[in-house]
């Protein structure tokens, strides 16, 4: 598969995202203090904490759906919101949309396009964005189907899918755009238990072929298993940062041994 | 009504412009048309307009027809006037997609005039239809009101016709016989683009025409939002 290709060729050792001193205000709220977080090629960054304590907010400000107050993204080096990194001007609408290709999204409520079949879900992007020829795209979208378990879904809307079918539509769809890092907003939180596994073996199997993800999810055991890191976050702040088997062995911070304890 | 649909659209994204004097004439432009009757308006363009000496209509011959100056007054009138209505309900059916949609379209790269174009005028024409065919259904019947401005349209057939003959009533009836016969066939049409657009979305939804007319029952309709 092409997607795991672009992501172990570069031997680059420069961080894929970066977050420079981030913070972002909602609702007069400070929902994002001062963060800083690199993240390499290849990794897998799990992002826990308390309800509100900004992870969605630190993942969506990554492709600039909530942008940030102050602070820099980078992603791949190049500042997603600004036009360059010494400058403060914005970015235009077109320059924005060119550099979200970059960065996979899947939503925690799918948001798959109910007017499209699968297949459609996954082919419109590269067909409308970058110009790939219907045909192929349609058989690479085919094929993406199948690496989710979901080829003989190609025709169905996602109103005839289930919830766990419809996120892996969504992986695919975000796929097909070959991204640069996938980000995951809490994917399996919508889902029915029994619905859970069959996302999360998609996701382990993007992990094993080196896709760099960063994932909010209360999956604690996904998170023991598949992420390098684990970043903990509380009240707008990153807390604490480690590898699983440190995190929930040795964790450092108050918080963090009060955050697992309740999960656990 | 194609021109004031298609002024309608136009009037409608300006209101969801990113600059503020856009959006401000787009809702000053909707609050004076909607505020101000079609009558009212009529007379002004074609009469007032030249009794100021701004522009006066003059007859023209399109593709080898002759179009009456009172003709063009009366479909810039009705598409002035239809356009402010239909912006709303474009309006409506746009601000009906949710926010995800948009979300999830940018997140691909799409730019904003690509999201509207395949992800969010497809899904919102299906609420629009509805409330479009009423407009135009009305605007048909509003064609009486041209009449006023000397455009020789039904209405004042028939009462030209009734003043000579004095069969007011049997004229009339006729006349609201074609109406109804006009906005009757609006009605098939509007079912059948209903029903390719439920198609679309996969749902299977068949309005029969009797029903329609008759005002049948629909059982379980059924709703755009398939995701939890």
């Amino acid at each position: 598969m092409n997607v795991k290709d672009s992501t172990m060729t570069a031997a680059s050792t420069a961080p894929v995202v970066s977050v420079q001193r981030a913070s972002c205000t909602l609702g007069g709220r400070k929902v994002l203090d001062d963060v800083s977080l690199d993240v390499m090629r290849g990794q897998v960054v799990v992002l826990i904490g308390p309800s509100g304590a900004g992870k969605t907010t630190l993942l969506r400000s990554l492709n600039h759906l909530e942008p940030v107050d102050s602070g820099e993204i980078l992603i791949d080096g190049v500042p997603i919101g600004h036009r360059d990194a010494t400058s403060k001007k914005k970015v235009g609408t077109s320059e924005l949309a060119r550099r979200r290709r970059e960065i996979g999204f899947v939503f925690q409520h799918f948001n798959l396009f109910p007017h499209m079949t699968a297949a459609e879900n996954v082919w419109n992007g590269p067909v409308r964005v970058l110009g790939t020829p219907k045909d192929k795209a349609r058989q690479d979208a085919l094929a993406l189907l199948e690496r989710v378990g979901l080829a003989d879904k190609a025709d169905s809307r996602p109103s005839q899918l289930s919830g766990g079918q419809q996120q892996r539509v969504a992986i695919a769809r975000a796929l097909a755009m070959r991204p640069k890092v996938m980000l995951f907003d809490e994917p399996t939180s919508a889902l029915d238990v029994e619905m859970v596994g069959e996302v999360l073996a998609v996701m382990r199997e993007l992990a094993q072929n080196h896709m760099t993800m960063i994932v909010v999810t209360h999956e604690m055991r996904f998170a023991r298993e598949v992420a390098d890191r684990i970043v903990v976050m509380d009240a707008g702040r990153i807390i604490e940062d480690a590898p699983p088997h440190q995190l929930f062995g040795h964790p450092q911070h108050e918080r963090t041994k009060a955050f697992l304890s309740t999960i656990a | 009504m194609i021109l004031a649909t298609l002024a309608g659209l136009v009037i409608a994204l300006l209101r969801r412009s990113r600059f503020a004097g856009l959006r401000w004439c787009a809702s000053v432009y909707i609050w004076v048309i909607r505020g101000t009757p079609l009558l009212v308006q009529l007379v002004l363009i074609y009469t007032g307009l030249a009794a100021v000496g701004i522009y006066q209509f003059h007859d023209v011959s399109l593709l080898g027809l002759s179009v009456k100056a009172a003709v063009q007054a009366a479909i810039i009138g009705l598409m002035i006037n239809e356009s402010a209505y239909i912006a709303e309900i474009i309006r409506a059916g746009l601000d009906s997609v949710p926010k995800g949609q948009f979300e999830a379209a940018a997140s691909l790269g799409m730019k904003p005039g690509k999201v509207m174009r395949w992800i969010i005028v497809p899904q919102s024409l299906r609420v629009m239809v509805p409330p479009l065919g009423n407009s135009f259904n009305g605007m048909m019947k509003t064609t009486s009101v041209l009449s006023v401005i000397g455009v020789s349209e039904m209405f004042l057939v028939a009462q030209s016709i009734s003043s000579y003959t004095f069969h007011t009533f049997e004229i009339f009836i006729v006349a609201a016989i074609y109406y109804l016969a006009l906005t009757t066939i609006w009605t098939f049409i509007q079912a059948h683009i209903e029903n390719r657009l439920a198609r679309q979305l996969g749902i299977e939804q068949r309005v029969r025409i009797t029903q329609r007319l008759l005002g049948a029952r629909r059982a379980g309709a059924p709703t755009l939002q398939p995701q939890g």
